[in-house]
């Protein structure tokens, strides 16, 4: 068993938190959410992004995963992932074990919204404002999304998902690496 | 929710307002004011739902560069009736220093008054607005203690205020005067902390699932921590604690046994256990002093959820840089005082800079 179960959690904004925090907190004894500033947005994060992995590629011994959080915004799910592979400087084997990459797109509402049962949302909408109305009427909510997350998937919603929310199921598999590693 | 706190007239508050969110974090440097309004909220909880009298609380702190011998002090709460606002009035007598006394105190809901007392005359009103009893009352201390509960029934909503004020809970650890022995359960858990025991044995007897819950956390954050359990020793009893090395007990200790950030992070972790409930504010001055740097965060995220899972409000002042990147993007108030008053505002950072919060504060950026 690896001595510390410790996942850091670099994301822009406490929406994000709220969804990937829980999530982690499935597998990983202790998360750490990396610092963030009001509107530091994705540059903010990607600045933050090669010095923490520069320290997890010199800590093999430690379980020490990373998942970095960038909502895709305009730029899209490859181009957000081209970012982050640039400002992590790293290829190979241990940027696939020890760092992964969620890209929500448009940004983390779509996919809380989606995982909340509405299935008519997608990569290139806004759903900020509309999710928090939900929230207010009591029908959606964070806690709501991170279950839906563990809940299986019925081929149908699985194909929907990739489908429509592509980013969505390269985010799953993100997490399931890093999940792994903690086993 | 505690949605406004006006003082003017107290220590170096001068017609100072300020509006917290459901989880603020008040920066500042030292002497800025930002334990000022913890005093404020504490002194009215205190004159409100322990009925200490006002010149305990109030002697001598009148601001020192103003000559006018009147202080007064607002609250405005939501609630799901409406908003209600406390006003208080203290009279500073010139001619008797340290005497202070009530000029006047009202409750409103809405605008609605549901209390007043002004020269020497209490006035009661009931849920549907019609007059209720008058009677006369000292000015050396509040009335609202002393609501009858058979009273209160025609004066729920009076009632309601009350028992907003007695969930606002500071929180101050310090571990250098904590009693190893209880005598009794305690409902309250004192501003620094030194209760512990007696709150536990509260939890533990009224509060179960706090307890078990506080006992989890604690396994988590202090490294070998098992359990507590009580030892009795005369008519008081011993709180201990047991603690395993590889997995075998090594012993059971004290209060006074364990380290001074062992304390305080059981007094942190229980506050959130046992206080954070709907409508509760937890007032947090320096909860990070004594304790390690890897643990202050897991304690802040437990006090998140638990202010999101409960409906409750946080408030915290701190210079950690931990605390301060963490809590980044809530709701962040900067204090100073230029010449001479505190001003308040909401703290605005340099959102191109690659330097993090803690790192701008500490080069003085704000």
């Amino acid at each position: 068993m690896p001595k510390k179960l410790t996942c850091w959690l670099l994301c822009e904004d406490l929406e994000q938190e709220r969804l990937f925090r829980p999530i982690l907190e499935r597998h990983f004894r202790r998360i750490h959410v990396e610092p963030r500033k009001p509107h530091g947005g994705a540059s903010f994060v990607l600045q933050q992004v090669e010095r923490l992995a520069h320290y997890i590629r010199r800590r093999h011994q430690e379980a020490v995963g990373l998942l970095v959080v960038i909502d895709g915004d305009a730029a899209g799910l490859q181009r957000r992932l081209e970012e982050i592979r640039t400002a992590a400087g790293l290829t190979g084997a241990v940027w696939e074990e020890r760092i992964a990459a969620c890209v929500p797109c448009r940004s983390v509402e779509t996919w809380e919204m989606w995982l909340c049962g509405e299935h008519e949302v997608d990569e290139q909408t806004k759903y900020k404002e509309t999710f928090g109305r939900e929230i207010q009427r009591g029908a959606m909510s964070a806690r709501k999304a991170v279950e839906a997350w563990f809940a299986p998937l019925t081929p149908e919603v699985r194909q929907a998902e990739e489908t429509r929310l592509p980013a969505l199921a390269h985010g799953r598999k993100e997490v399931a690496r890093l999940q792994r590693f903690a086993k | 929710m505690l949605k406004r706190i006006f003082a003017d007239n107290f220590r170096a508050l001068v017609n100072f307002e300020f509006r917290p969110d459901r989880l603020s974090l008040l920066l500042g440097g030292n002497g800025s004011g930002k334990t000022s309004v913890f005093d404020v909220l504490g002194n009215l909880r205190d004159l409100i739902v322990l009925g200490r009298p006002v010149n305990e609380l109030f002697a001598f702190t009148r601001t020192r560069w103003e000559t006018r011998d009147v202080q007064r002090f607002e609250v405005d709460v939501q609630s799901n009736d409406g908003t209600y606002r406390y006003a208080l009035e203290i009279q500073h007598p010139e001619d008797a220093p340290g005497k202070p006394f009530i000029r006047s105190e009202h409750v409103t809901l809405d605008g609605a008054l549901l209390y007043r007392f002004s020269a020497g005359e209490v006035q009661l009103f009931r849920d549907d607005q019609g007059m209720g009893p008058v009677f006369p009352f000292r000015p050396d201390q509040s009335f609202l203690p002393n609501l009858d509960p058979t009273v209160a029934r025609q004066m729920s909503r009076l009632a309601g205020f009350k028992e907003f004020m007695a969930k606002l809970w500071r929180v101050q650890p310090n571990p250098f005067i904590f009693e190893a022995a209880s005598k009794q359960d305690d409902v309250f858990l004192a501003r620094d902390g030194r209760n512990f025991g007696s709150f536990f044995s509260y939890l533990n007897s009224e509060r179960p699932e706090a307890r078990t819950e506080l006992e989890n956390r604690l396994r988590d954050a202090l490294p070998g921590f098992r359990n507590f359990f009580f030892r009795r020793l005369g008519d008081a009893k011993l709180l201990l604690s047991t603690f395993n090395v590889e997995d075998k007990v090594s012993g059971e200790y004290n209060l006074l046994e364990l380290s001074e950030g062992q304390r305080v992070l059981m007094v942190l972790y229980a506050t959130v256990c046992g206080l954070a409930r709907p409508g509760a504010v937890l007032c947090f001055d320096e909860p990070d002093n004594f304790v390690s740097l890897s643990e202050i965060q897991p304690w802040l995220q437990f006090l998140r959820d638990a202010l999101e899972t409960q409906g409750g409000q946080g408030i915290i002042i701190s210079h950690h840089p931990e605390v301060i990147d963490y809590l980044a993007q809530d709701s962040l108030w900067w204090f100073e005082r230029p010449s001479g008053p505190v001003i308040v505002r909401p703290f605005d950072a340099d959102t191109a800079s690659p330097l993090k919060l803690s790192e701008l504060v500490a080069r003085g950026a704000a």
